[in-house]
């Protein structure tokens, strides 16, 4: 693997940390994507709503084209001055009586026109070409507004599921991933009860395995020592078997 | 007889404000006071009848339903029905507020106590509000729900999309298909179409430029990592496209520069048109991140490998950090190359 930096990043990162630095790059963007799009709808599109725009794949074949019209001017030229030396060497044979390098010279002419004939022929074709583009088109663009709003909002939906993480595993003995505690807390169903002075969830353990249950129980006890209020109220959280 | 003492129980310790009964557990006894609550001049004998039709049949004797009246103040009076006004304050007397038997998703119920609590939702609703301001300034003439929607409007909305993929509703749509605990979660259920009113009120005063500055943190390191991350997209209207798609018909998709900081936060997300790469943008977007972060330098995916864009950032006092690819070179003979240490993996620089 060969990793390379300009000298803003040399000046403060060794050499030798330069391949680190990069794979935390790969290993932290590609897992956080891949969990956007579990939990985060990072991959759903959102508004339809289209922009017309300059048609980007005209232009760009137009100029294209432009460009190469413009390279087979410069060689119809420059073989017109190749065709007009060699048309003056010609005369000055004749002139001077030369036999054999008379005849070279006019073979030499003959080929040199040939190519200046080809070339003609060659900017005549991409001339059509341009010409055949016609009037500047027309087409649809995305409109990436509401797209990126909605990335917006999986985005700060992670960036709060990590600092919610965070607090969490900080009161935790188990390293716990971030999916199980989707699977074991988030997603489960229960109950809940609000009194005068406190709020009360269960959580319903039915049909979760006795590890499962362990890393649960971990959790709600985090949950409370976090001490997570609901309009001032403290909220309590319990673990329960509730028949479905 | 040995007796060992018995430990007490979870559903015990939970079962705070109900009656401490042997035969009914705080499930039953929550789904007893609902019924209770919502039909309190019911007879007992016909509210039994009721909870025998329902899916979760409860053993319970009118004897003991009427004790239970009794204890919960929600006793059936003497007489003929009066009005609910005459009738003395349900829970009055009693601790017990709100009960909600059934509670999908509990977890974010909790996720979104802790998110209230630190107030995450706040900075959001002050960015719309003032792009809201913005844009009355600017188009005074302009008159839509969203310029006069009210705070609590704007948290509620914008908090439904929020909690949307975690209540397993990916696209908007499954508003109307699926039935997600907003009511519980929100006091309020949406459907589909407020919600894409409400998003087509943000497009309208450009709120993705509004809300990108509530991703970045407060306290900024030095790194920042940059990819791309491509979002398939399909249309029958002749699009821009990129080149491995069937004309006309499906789009490359969704290019996105999604940059994240060291710790995993993340701090920007831009989308360019399929037939444009997003290496050049890739400028704007880092230089963009880098006046409001102070962070200048990034850790960028290879796609965007190229001396000329190294060159570009440095001209912006940026810096790059990236890694060529594998068919840019053929091992070491390509190079140069003076060995200067071995790291501890085995890599050698």
């Amino acid at each position: 693997m060969v990793y390379w930096a300009t000298p803003q990043v040399e000046a403060v990162l060794e050499v030798t940390e330069w391949p680190r630095g990069y794979r935390a790059r790969n290993e932290m963007q590609e897992q956080s994507f891949k969990r956007m799009i579990d939990h985060g709808a990072l991959d759903s599109n959102s508004g339809r709503k289209r922009l017309v725009s300059p048609d980007r794949h005209q232009q760009r074949a137009r100029a294209k084209l432009e460009q190469a019209l413009e390279a087979s001017q410069k060689r119809v030229d420059q073989k017109t001055e190749a065709l007009k030396a060699k048309q003056d060497q010609g005369a000055e044979s004749e002139l001077k009586g030369h036999g054999l390098r008379l005849a070279q010279r006019q073979h030499a002419f003959a080929v040199w026109d040939k190519e200046l004939e080809d070339a003609h022929h060659h900017q005549a074709h991409l001339a059509e070409q341009v010409q055949a583009f016609g009037p500047t088109r027309e087409r649809a663009d995305r409109d990436f507004r509401q797209q990126t709003i909605m990335t917006v909002r999986t985005l700060l939906l992670e960036n709060a599921l990590r600092a919610f993480m965070i607090a969490l595993l900080g009161l935790l003995q188990t390293t716990v991933s971030l999916a199980m505690i989707l699977h074991l807390l988030f997603e489960r169903s229960g109950a809940r009860m609000e009194t005068n002075s406190q709020v009360v969830y269960w959580v319903n353990t039915a049909g979760l395995s006795v590890p499962y249950r362990r890393v649960l129980t971990e959790m709600v006890n985090g949950l409370g020592a976090l001490d997570v209020r609901d309009q001032g109220k403290p909220i309590c959280v319990r673990l329960k078997d509730m028949s479905p | 007889m040995h007796l060992a003492p018995r430990k007490p129980t979870l559903a015990e310790e939970a079962g705070l404000p109900f009656y401490a009964g042997r035969k009914l557990g705080d499930v039953e006894q929550a789904l007893l006071w609902r019924w209770l609550h919502d039909h309190p001049e019911c007879p007992s004998r016909v509210l039994l009848d009721k909870v025998a039709e329902t899916r979760t049949p409860i053993a319970v004797r009118v004897r003991q339903l009427n004790r239970l009246r009794v204890l919960w103040q929600l006793n059936r009076p003497k007489g003929r029905p009066r009005q609910a006004e005459g009738r003395p304050p349900v829970g009055s007397g009693v601790a017990l507020v709100q009960v909600t038997p059934r509670l999908s998703f509990v977890g974010v119920h909790l996720f979104a106590h802790g998110l209230d609590q630190q107030e995450t939702c706040g900075p959001v609703v002050a960015r719309l509000q003032q792009a809201i301001e913005a844009h009355k300034r600017a188009y005074p003439d302009d008159d839509f729900a969203l310029l006069s929607h009210r705070e609590q409007t704007l948290l509620r909305r914008f908090q439904a999309l929020f909690f949307a993929p975690l209540v397993g509703l990916d696209r908007r749509t499954a508003f109307d298909t699926h039935e997600p605990p907003l009511q519980t979660l929100l006091s309020r259920g949406y459907h589909s179409s407020p919600l894409r009113q409400f998003l087509g009120h943000l497009e309208r005063i450009n709120a993705s430029e509004a809300l990108m500055p509530t991703l970045l943190p407060a306290k900024a390191g030095p790194m920042t990592y940059v990819d791309g991350h491509m979002i398939a997209y399909w249309s029958r209207v002749p699009m821009h496209k990129g080149k491995s798609t069937m004309l006309g018909r499906i789009m490359a998709g969704s290019p996105a520069v999604i940059a994240h900081d060291e710790t995993g936060q993340a701090l920007l997300v831009a989308y360019y048109p399929p037939d444009i790469h997003w290496s050049q943008g890739i400028v704007a977007s880092c230089q963009q991140v880098g006046a409001a972060t102070g962070r200048a330098l990034f850790v960028i995916d290879r796609a965007v490998n190229a001396v000329a864009r190294a060159r570009a950032f440095n001209d912006q006092g940026l810096g790059v950090l990236c890694m060529l690819d594998d068919n840019e070179y053929q091992g070491l003979d390509s190079f140069e190359a003076t060995q200067v240490d071995t790291l501890a993996d085995g890599t050698r620089v």
